[in-house]
């Protein structure tokens, strides 16, 4: 015996027949589970990016490089460890991306002698009129709550933040937001209870 | 519990659920334009595994490095070896360093090639038809 592993004939000479488009069809099998996984997540990250960046074309980006780069460096990866990666790197691009924002803004502020740049931060009054079709009661009420939270979201600190929309956006549990946001899962439940704290604070009894 | 031995409170939890109904409802709720730049972005991602998974793949993995260098230096040397074994005609002349002819061609002494076959000049002259006439 040399320790190979011997295959029964049948089997060897099925594989070997079809070897080229066996791995095609694996490669093919790759590629659409994270497909799948991509479809599923895509909505939700682009409002996790869109809630921290404030910017809708900025979000988009940012959630492209991540797909980009999970697909990339994490493909061959088991797939269960695809969505607490794929959060990780979305929020190293959302800090990047604000990081960068934060640099521009202090070139712009010296360059015009003070005068703040606020192109990307000033809503375009057209875009966020109130719609002029009648909405639904319930609609305008879900509209004005999720405004309301989201400007409470902005006043968290960073991985308050974090915590906050992983676990409850995102529907992430302790550990793989922990392993989202590269920390232990006790400091993953110290800033969510917070993060839930801080929320309530801001938004009141009444709210929605 | 959390990590302050706080307890969640019902309200806390009615505060949770009603966030995540919110946040759910907004992802759902997506404009065409933003669903469609979505899917562009997902096809990209896709595209770029498609990519690298029709490159061909050869990764030596970083501990067989030395070895792997030591392997091709010993090959390399055994290969010249073979070539030109030493004692050889093209390994003689090849011990003739070019610095050496350099220095023969710069010198200012009298050169004295002749000096040495001096009778076969004489006797390579004599010969008849060996001039050019």
């Amino acid at each position: 015996m040399d320790g190979s592993v011997t295959l029964p004939r049948d089997e060897y000479l099925s594989l070997a027949g079809r070897s080229p488009a066996w791995a095609r069809e694996g490669c093919l099998d790759a590629t659409r589970e994270l497909g799948e996984f991509l479809k599923e997540v895509e909505r939700r990250a682009f409002r996790i990016a869109e809630i921290a960046l404030r910017n809708r074309d900025d979000a988009l980006d940012v959630v492209q490089e991540a797909m980009i780069q999970l697909a990339r460096s994490y493909a061959d990866r088991p797939s269960e460890e695809w969505r607490p990666l794929f959060h990780r790197i979305l929020q190293n691009r959302i800090h990047d991306w604000q990081r960068r924002r934060r640099t521009r803004s202090k070139v712009i502020a010296w360059w015009t002698g003070g005068v703040r740049e606020e192109d990307d931060e000033t809503p375009d009054p057209i875009e966020n009129a109130p719609s002029t079709e009648a909405a639904p009661a319930t609609r305008l009420e879900n509209d004005e709550a999720m405004a309301a939270l989201e400007a409470a979201l902005r006043n968290l600190p960073k991985r308050q933040h974090q915590a906050f929309v992983l676990r409850n956006l995102e529907g992430l549990d302790v550990a793989a937001t922990a392993a989202a946001m590269s920390c232990s899962e006790g400091s993953v439940k110290t800033h969510y209870f917070r993060a839930l704290k801080a929320l309530r604070e801001q938004l009141g009894e009444h709210w929605p | 519990m959390n990590s302050d031995d706080t307890p969640i409170t019902d309200a806390d939890a009615a505060f949770e659920r009603r966030t995540r109904e919110l946040l759910s409802a907004s992802a759902e709720a997506l404009d065409g334009h933003t669903r469609s730049r979505l899917t562009e972005a997902r096809f990209a991602a896709l595209g770029e595994l498609e990519k690298r998974s029709s490159m061909p793949r050869f990764r030596v993995p970083g501990r067989w490095l030395p070895a792997g260098a030591l392997a091709a230096a010993a090959v390399l040397s055994l290969a010249v070896f073979i070539v030109r074994p030493p004692g050889s005609p093209s390994a003689q002349l090849a011990d003739v360093s070019p610095v050496e002819d350099a220095e023969i061609l710069a010198s200012n002494d009298e050169p004295d090639l002749y000096a040495d076959d001096a009778d076969f000049y004489e006797w390579a002259e004599s010969e008849p038809g060996s001039g050019p006439g």
